[in-house]
């Protein structure tokens, strides 16, 4: 990793107030905090995507948030080129989104056309006459027809409105694109273009991508570093080949035996984690994967070192050089389960 | 992977744009009854016999014949074309006291919903305690500092009618804060207000679209009522309320004077409802799913 | 198909009348399961996989939805001539079903161990302490944690796995014979999907029962089902055992399915994807709903209709020139 990454977030932490109810504030509760993002620190290259995965409650589409100024996070700073990105609008200009839902991402009112020809003349991207060219450009690079810029969104299928929130936040030439979950609410056939799409476009354009998503294969696709977040944390974070075939944390080997496989065996075998995914209002202390994690022992309710594996590949937990950790993942998931 | 929910046309500049033939009966319905209503009052030089003014002594109390269709009243005068000119009065009162505070109700309630904190909080006592009031209760409370009158019937309305758009529209934009088209709008750089106004106000005005048609004939009924007690237009104008509240004397020997205004209300006011009931379901349904 | 078909489905058709006109949602579709077995049922939007189970038990509206079939027989009944009443004993019972998500799944204003218990109270008439009984055994069944105390929780104190685990239960209160399960686990995260998948397959081998899993995702698919409906715009397009179906798929679109999942244990550079998106189902041709997507159609596949044949011992499609299909590349390497 070299000294100046692209994207740098440093020790971010996000709390979310969860207002006193009624019958806190009779009782004199004092009001709590969720922690959505408890201290995370990542960086990504120039041209490189980051992948973050997790599930529920692991902070990382706030994550997403804090970085493109959305949510102000109440420790840490973000910086994008070196620059503390809250303190540039033209550096925030520079980092845009695409996002999860295609049904809420693009204003019902206004034709396709509209919606991207606003951004070109607010920031006067290109000259008043070029927009109407510009326009067609964009559509065209993000494969949709010409004619689309006369239609509204509610003319236009999922992957056709995801396609157009992309053109609308490629019009402001951005350097940095968070995806929050851009497949997720595709079908299948759909994914694979948009997914293709993207993949040219970021070689096209040298884009600087985090790509959040929960579906492991998707991430794995479409990323160079991988990162797997649970509850705020970041629990492993590393080259995406490394992390995916040889994980040195039990939660990101939990998330991988979880995953189906296509091996066409019906399923004999229990499941990998038991018990439900702590709230984030009350998360576990020390390791906070320990009340579902197979290893779990004594030692485990004291916060877990970083452990390097290599130069950029970070594990926290308590057992990262243990044997058993470092067997390949399968072999080691089944010595896991025997262990107990 | 959910249903495929395609939203429907989900503004009612879109359903203007020519889709009558896709109208639900009660919009073709209402919006026939209230074309015409709208045409008699503009061609009411032309539909009315009669000048709705002129006195004619030889005919009073007549009843409905083939001269006089609606009859005539003590003074002789036509009640027909009295009623087809007090289209032109009505509607207009209608007009005015019912959109132009929904203008500032509905910017004044966007900006609360999408700012939230103080401005809210600030904004929601306002209507709080306004609306604690009857609202005809406030109206004639002002109306007794100002003096009665048509111009000061308006300001009062100006000054208490904006609340319950205000509430529709904050409702609204408070929902439709969280949807991602108004997140992109921020991260591309946009003002708050580009966003409340060109945004988010074109999606946030349906219900309060919706409410103005009932709130119109409200409004109507209301004027009429206050000309009914006498606070309101002033004789000879010939306003439906007024002209209800003239006919009242004579409601046994001449019930046409009375009712037959009455009656334009209700038509009034049914065509509305028909419009607003039409324009709830149309723009209510956001989302319908497919297989 | 080792035991004699529980639910044999002959030519079920299902309509809509909309303002568009006639949408068919389901066109001819005609499948079979058997005790102790999975059928998975694969498609994406506008498949008409949901439409089927709801048209099975029953539950769509008869203005607008048009149902007909040749055959739909249950446990050598035929359900095409029951009542109300009498299909009203068999939901709940002989056959139940679990929905998407479990929070719109489930009354929020009732306690969870009624909305169990529910089912024994008006199809059995068990009393109440009795039926209290049964719900906490019926919790404990699918793993919830101290179900005696639970018993009393309403829905919103639960996360999304738990409820989801209520809904089971729910389900198998009744002890059916046959269990309809509509993407179960797509609002579900991965650690709390190979939960449930791993509790649905326990049950199914403790009671023996017939399950129909309706998902889009083929993974899931492939590791819980012993035979697959591959659906496309309102029939289905191939059927077989899931082995065979996925090691050498026999149409053009589940080939295309096949090889457009990013795997989590390789990665490809560009994934085949398949051009265009699935048709509006009111403006369908009569040949193959797949023509236009498809990169082997000839100008026969559009005007032809489409009907499952046999291309091998329990494998079907209804592609017209499935031998193209091979022609395809590389499909799904196990």
């Amino acid at each position: 990793m070299t000294a100046n990454p692209a994207l740098f977030v440093d020790d971010i932490v996000v709390e979310f107030a969860k207002p006193r109810s009624l019958a806190d504030v009779l009782t004199g509760r004092k009001a709590r905090a969720v922690r959505a993002v408890d201290g995370v620190t990542l960086a990504v290259e120039a041209g490189q995507t980051l992948g973050l995965v997790g599930e529920s409650g692991s902070g990382k589409s706030t994550i997403g948030r804090a970085i493109l100024g959305l949510i102000k996070p109440i420790k840490g700073r973000v910086e994008f080129e070196g620059e503390i990105a809250a303190s540039r609008a033209d550096i925030r200009r520079r980092m845009q989104m695409v996002f999860q839902d295609p049904y809420s991402s693009l204003n019902p009112r206004l034709k396709i056309g509209e919606a991207i020809a606003e951004v070109l003349r607010f920031h006067r991207i290109v000259p008043q006459e070029g927009v109407a060219t510009e326009v067609q450009r964009l559509l065209s690079v993000v494969g949709l027809p010409g004619a689309m810029a006369n239609r509204r969104p509610r003319q236009l299928s999922g992957g056709q409105r995801q396609r157009a929130g992309l053109a609308r936040a490629l019009a402001v030439r951005p350097d940095f694109l968070v995806l929050d979950e851009p497949v997720a609410a595709l079908d299948v056939s759909i994914q694979a273009q948009i997914l293709n799409l993207l993949v040219d476009l970021r070689r096209q354009l040298g884009l600087t991508m985090l790509f959040i998503a929960h579906e492991l294969g998707v991430v794995r696709h479409m990323s160079d570093r991988i990162a797997v977040m649970y509850l705020g944390k970041i629990m492993e974070i590393g080259p995406a080949d490394a992390v995916f075939e040889t994980p040195r944390h039990p939660y990101t080997r939990a998330l991988l035996g979880a995953v189906p496989k296509m091996d066409l065996v019906k399923r004999e075998r229990p499941a990998v984690t038991q018990g439900d995914i702590p709230s984030p209002l009350n998360i576990p202390s020390g390791c906070r994967f320990r009340t579902r994690c197979l290893m779990a022992r004594d030692i485990c309710r004291t916060e877990p070192p970083e452990v390097m594996i290599a130069a950029d590949h970070m594990s926290r937990c308590h057992f990262v050089l243990d044997a058993v950790m470092q067997a390949p993942s399968r072999s080691a998931d089944r010595h896991i389960t025997e262990a107990l | 992977m959910t249903d495929v929910s395609v939203p429907m046309s989900s503004s009612v500049f879109a359903i203007a744009g020519g889709e009558i033939r896709s109208w639900s009966p009660s919009l073709k319905i209402g919006g026939a009854i209230m074309a015409a209503i709208v045409m008699a009052a503009i061609f009411a030089p032309w539909i009315a016999p009669f000048d709705p003014n002129a006195q004619d002594f030889t005919a009073i109390l007549m009843p409905p014949n083939r001269a006089h269709l609606f009859g005539t009243d003590n003074l002789g005068r036509d009640i027909f074309s009295r009623v087809i000119y007090g289209a032109r009065i009505d509607l207009v009162i209608g007009f005015l006291t019912t959109y132009v505070p929904m203008t500032y109700g509905v910017v004044l309630g966007a900006y609360a919903g999408y700012l939230g904190g103080r401005f809210d909080g600030v904004l929601m006592r306002v209507i709080d305690v306004a609306m604690a009031f009857p609202f005809l209760v406030l109206i004639i409370v002002i109306l007794a500092i100002l003096g009665p009158g048509v111009q000061n019937i308006y300001i009062a309305i100006f000054i208490v009618a904006w609340t319950m758009y205000a509430r529709l529209a904050r409702a609204e934009m408070m929902v439709e804060r969280t949807k991602d088209y108004m997140t992109a709008a921020e991260i591309l750089g946009f003002p708050k207000s580009r966003i409340i106004f060109r945004h988010g106000l074109p999606n946030v005005i349906n219900s309060s679209i919706v409410f103005s048609a009932s709130d119109f004939v409200l409004n109507i009924v209301l004027v009429s009522s206050l000309s009914f007690i006498g606070l309101g237009i002033q004789p000879p104008d010939p306003e439906w309320g007024s002209m209800i509240s003239e006919g009242r004397d004579f409601m046994r020997q001449a019930w046409w004077i009375a009712t037959l205004p009455g009656f334009a209300i209700v038509l009034t006011g049914t065509a509305l409802a028909l419009i607003g009931d039409g324009l709830a379901s149309r723009l209510g349904e956001r989302h319908h799913t497919m297989i | 198909m080792a035991n004699p078909p529980l639910l044999s489905v002959a030519s079920l058709n299902v309509a809509f009348s909309t303002p568009q006109g006639q949408v068919v949602a389901n066109n001819h579709v005609s499948l079979s399961v058997a005790a102790n077995e999975t059928l998975g049922i694969v498609g994406e939007s506008g498949s008409g996989k949901s439409v089927l189970c709801r048209a099975l038990l029953g539950l769509l509206p008869s203005p607008p939805a048009t149902v007909s079939a040749e055959k739909m027989d249950f446990a050598g009944h035929s359900l095409l001539s029951l009542n109300a009443a009498e299909m009203r004993a068999i939901r709940g019972q002989e056959i139940a079903m679990i929905f998407q998500n479990p929070m719109s799944s489930l009354n929020p204003v009732w306690p969870i161990g009624d909305q169990i218990s529910e089912s024994l109270r008006v199809h059995r008439g068990v009393g109440r302490s009795q039926a209290r009984e049964a719900a906490i055994a019926a919790l404990a069944r699918v793993g919830i944690p101290s179900p005696d105390i639970r018993v009393d929780d309403y829905p919103h104190q639960w996360s999304g796995g738990m409820a989801q685990r209520a809904v089971i239960a729910m389900a198998m209160i009744g002890e059916p014979r046959l269990l309809l399960a509509d993407e179960p686990t797509t609002a579900l995260d991965v650690t709390i999907q190979d939960q449930i998948l791993s509790l649905l397959m326990q049950l199914q081998r403790e009671t023996g029962m017939a399950i129909i899993l309706v998902s889009h995702d083929m993974s899931v698919i492939s590791e819980t089902c012993d035979r697959v409906a591959v659906m496309y715009a309102g029939s289905i397009v191939e059927t077989g055992r899931t082995v065979d179906i996925f090691r050498a798929p026999a149409h053009p679109y589940t080939h295309g399915l096949l090889r457009s999942i990013p795997h989590v244990t390789s990665k490809a550079d560009q994934l085949a994807s398949i051009p265009g998106q699935p048709p509006d189902l009111s403006t369908l041709g009569p040949g193959c709903p797949f023509a236009d997507r498809c990169p082997v159609a000839s100008a026969e596949c559009r005007v032809r209709p489409i009907a499952l044949a046999p291309i091998g011992p329990d494998h079907s499609t209804a592609c017209h020139f499935p031998e193209r299909v091979a022609g395809l590349g590389q499909r799904l390497a196990s």
